[in-house]
């Protein structure tokens, strides 16, 4: 089945996967039934090889942070002012954007060991956000 | 010089300023009325029309209603550019290509902005009815605002380059003096380093003397051949090449990588169409939506190698009596956000020698390059 793409690329019912695994615990990326390329954010096609038939994937729901930024001026509508926003490369290779939480007030976790927990946030829907490995471990 | 070399004949700027009180529409004929007298003709000796519009300025309008309005018709070439483009470079190098196509003789490219977001009359664009990869994925970790990408790539650039953000206070001094030296500046009075660092961060590293300054302003530009340009009353500037680059269709902070971004193409297509180098420009003005925008054009056009425009700018190269005078109108955080066009203005001024004080030594040859991340534009001119 071709889904119509919209004009930036995301079919509608293609976030509903996120979602819908966040609610069961899981952290899903796309990917492609034909060559395997893993999908985030989520297309309608898959652009290495152009492959329509695209699955939800379950990652193990660890990364490293690529970058980061502790965000001083807006306020989080769950996790308040300041907060951190990071760009985390999962350990399957694709790029997320998350909020990380437990970290002290360094300005930069770039390079650290991250994963993800399922937070409660004000809106109702459950936010899956990254914490130091070692926190977890250590709990 | 063949028979289709393009120059830039006429600049133009409308008032500039905080909560004008005036419409993108009366902006837009004050920018083209400055452009017109500086070039010294009629809107009716104006054939092509380029303009770029975002939905999140509220100037919904496309290039043809700007044409009609002003009188320009017939119109042999137009063009409209979307949110999704290089801002101003994108329709001045269209404008470039359609005059060298012979698809027209004389375009105006035309960026009005309304500042944004503090004017209570500038409404926001309505939500978005449909999902997006912003909706579902940037906006409910409180992400997807500018200075955070900014901040992401800031960030990435001084872990891969064990740079500091001394740098960038350097660089926050530099253009303020510039701009002193500006009448047209909106912010003049001198800072130091103190003074950056006590301007507020927003997102972390980036303070608010990292960002641009938001205004209401339009600014015009007229490109003609060379042949029509001798006819003209201001000196022509001529385009000696021009690059367009676009790597991606994604959210910034989801490029597969924050440094290496649509300017290390668009640079490399630069170059390659000319035969003069790096070393032969007299000034540069790049792009300065954020300054980190600043320090990858400088390392993407080749003035100092990747992780050097620190060291480059701490060295004094992009000060008035440097190397490589850098935005030497004061750039986008002190002249107000024109989005790219007060670049190309000022290349166009230097080249004139019509800038006083600030004025480069015997500038020949100028850089001018707009955005960052997915897309990316810049223009060599000559005088």
């Amino acid at each position: 089945m071709i889904q119509e793409p919209d004009a930036r690329g995301l079919a509608h019912p293609s976030a509903a996967f996120f979602w819908a695994g966040i609610a069961i615990g899981e952290l899903r990326v796309l990917r492609c039934d034909a060559c395997a390329q893993l999908i985030h954010p989520p297309r309608p096609v898959c652009r290495r090889c152009l492959g329509e038939h695209l699955t939800p994937y379950a990652t193990a729901g660890t990364a490293t942070v690529y970058s980061d930024t502790v965000e001083r001026r807006l306020v989080h509508p769950t996790l308040g002012s300041p907060y951190r926003v990071a760009v985390l490369q999962l350990d399957e290779g694709p790029h997320m954007v998350s909020n990380l939480v437990g970290f002290d007030d360094r300005p930069s976790a770039i390079g650290d060991r991250v994963e993800v927990e399922f937070i409660d946030s004000v809106d109702g829907r459950v936010l899956p956000v990254f914490r130091p490995v070692s926190t977890r471990e250590s709990r | 010089m063949n028979d289709r070399s393009v120059a830039i004949v006429g600049v133009g700027y409308s008032a500039v300023g905080r909560n004008l009180g005036l419409t993108a529409r009366q902006l837009t004929v004050q920018s083209t009325r400055a452009a017109l007298a500086d070039a010294g003709i009629e809107a009716g000796q104006i054939d092509g029309i380029g303009v770029h519009a975002t939905s999140a300025d509220e100037v919904i309008d496309d290039a043809l209603s700007y044409a009609w309005m002003l009188g320009i018709s017939p119109v042999s070439w137009y063009a409209t550019s979307s949110a999704l483009t290089p801002a101003f470079s994108h329709p001045a190098i269209q404008a470039y290509a359609a005059i060298k196509a012979g698809l027209c003789d004389t375009a105006i490219v035309i960026r009005t902005m309304l500042q944004q977001p503090s004017a209570g009359r500038v409404r926001r664009p309505p939500a978005a009815a449909e999902p997006s990869i912003e909706s579902e994925f940037l906006e409910p970790f409180g992400a997807g605002a500018g200075t955070q990408w900014a901040a992401l790539m800031m960030r990435r650039y001084m872990h891969e380059h064990r740079s500091t953000v001394d740098a960038f206070a350097r660089h926050a001094v530099n253009k303020r003096r510039f701009a002193t030296m500006n009448p047209d500046a909106l912010l003049r009075e001198p800072i130091d380093t103190d003074g950056y660092f006590a301007s507020p961060l927003t997102s972390d590293p980036v303070r608010r003397l990292d960002c641009d300054y938001p205004c209401d302003v339009s600014s015009a530009v007229i490109f003609s051949t060379a042949e029509r340009a001798a006819d003209c009353r201001a000196r022509p500037v001529f385009v000696e090449s021009a690059a367009l680059s676009a790597i991606a269709d994604v959210p910034f902070e989801l490029l597969p990588d924050l440094i290496e971004t649509a300017p290390i193409p668009c640079a490399a297509d630069l170059w390659a169409r000319t035969s003069l180098t790096p070393r032969d420009v007299d000034c540069a003005q790049l792009y300065d939506g954020f300054s980190i925008i600043t320090f990858q054009w400088l390392e993407a056009l080749g003035f100092c190698g990747p992780g050097e425009a620190g060291d480059f700018i701490l060295d004094g190269q992009t000060e008035l009596t440097g190397s490589l005078p850098l935005n030497t109108d004061g750039g986008a955080c002190n002249v107000g956000r024109r989005h790219g066009a007060n670049f190309c203005i000022e290349a166009v001024r230097q080249l004139r020698g019509d800038c006083g004080e600030r004025q480069v030594d015997d500038a020949d040859v100028a850089v001018y390059a707009n955005a960052v991340g997915a897309f990316a534009g810049a223009m060599l001119l000559t005088r």
